[in-house]
């Protein structure tokens, strides 16, 4: 009987050893309700775009002025093309294309845990747009928690 | 992940996201064991385009390598050319991590 008690408890300890183990690969890519992120700046201003879709989308997450109160850090680029003066006379469409692709970091270890990218042709309203479109996908990030 | 002209290394790690690749990005070159490094350039459509060819995308072209950082072999290049590009920068970032996956997955078989 002690011996089956001291393989179930080594058999035990073993488990419990295994989940610490495999739990930080799966954690380190994980963004957490509320967690501390920081917008650096971008081309164009994007990153002021991405701040109110952030807000007008409710993606939880704490946006924080200091780079050395984050957990997280946000950076990115973001391109624009007017609709040229051809584009206007011959297609008759008078919208920008817009892309821009972000990045999440995870600024304690240094490992990039969500990046996504986005173009919208003639883009209804703009960089709003795609501002709109990346911190959505975020949101969805963030809810899945993977 | 070094930093590219036209911020073209965000849209190559938001490929190797979308396409799955087994790779871990880190933002800190101290941190990494590959340094991955390129190019990037892209051609609007001029009216000539737009007028007989009906097309206002992009042309893009892209150029990437991957360092061994403690070798200093480079281990993998590959260079894309998309004309009429549907998605832009995106696509030929996404092309790039596709095929970055294909020599990881190579590597094992």
């Amino acid at each position: 009987m002690k011996k089956f008690v001291l393989v179930l408890g080594v058999l035990l300890m073993a488990a419990v050893m295994l989940g610490q183990t495999s739990e930080p690969a799966t954690a380190s890519k994980v963004i957490p309700p509320k967690a501390k992120v920081f917008i650096s700046s971008m081309p164009d201003g994007f990153d002021e775009y991405l701040k109110n879709a952030i807000h007008d989308k409710k993606v939880p997450i704490e946006i924080v002025g200091e780079k050395d109160k984050a957990d997280f850090e946000i950076t990115g680029h973001s391109e624009t093309q007017k609709a040229s003066t051809a584009k206007k006379v011959i297609m008759w469409d008078w919208r920008s294309n817009e892309q821009a692709s972000i990045q999440v970091s995870n600024l304690k270890s240094g490992e990039v845990v969500f990046a996504y990218s986005v173009n919208k042709p003639s883009s209804a309203h703009g960089k709003k747009s795609s501002a709109e479109a990346c911190a959505k996908h975020l949101k969805e990030k963030i809810e899945s928690k993977q | 992940m070094a930093p590219m002209p036209n911020g073209f290394e965000t849209y190559v790690v938001a490929g190797l996201e979308k396409k799955k690749v087994p790779v871990v990005v880190v933002v800190n070159r101290d941190k990494a064991d590959y340094e991955l490094t390129g190019v990037s350039d892209s051609d609007r459509a001029g009216w000539a385009k737009m007028l007989f060819m009906g097309s206002q995308q992009t042309n893009e072209t892209a150029s990437i390598k991957i360092v061994n950082l403690k070798t200093g072999n480079i281990v993998f290049a590959y260079s894309v050319n998309k004309t009429n590009s549907a998605r832009g920068k995106q696509s030929a970032g996404e092309a790039v991590a596709k095929h970055i996956n294909e020599k990881i997955e190579n590597r094992y078989h």
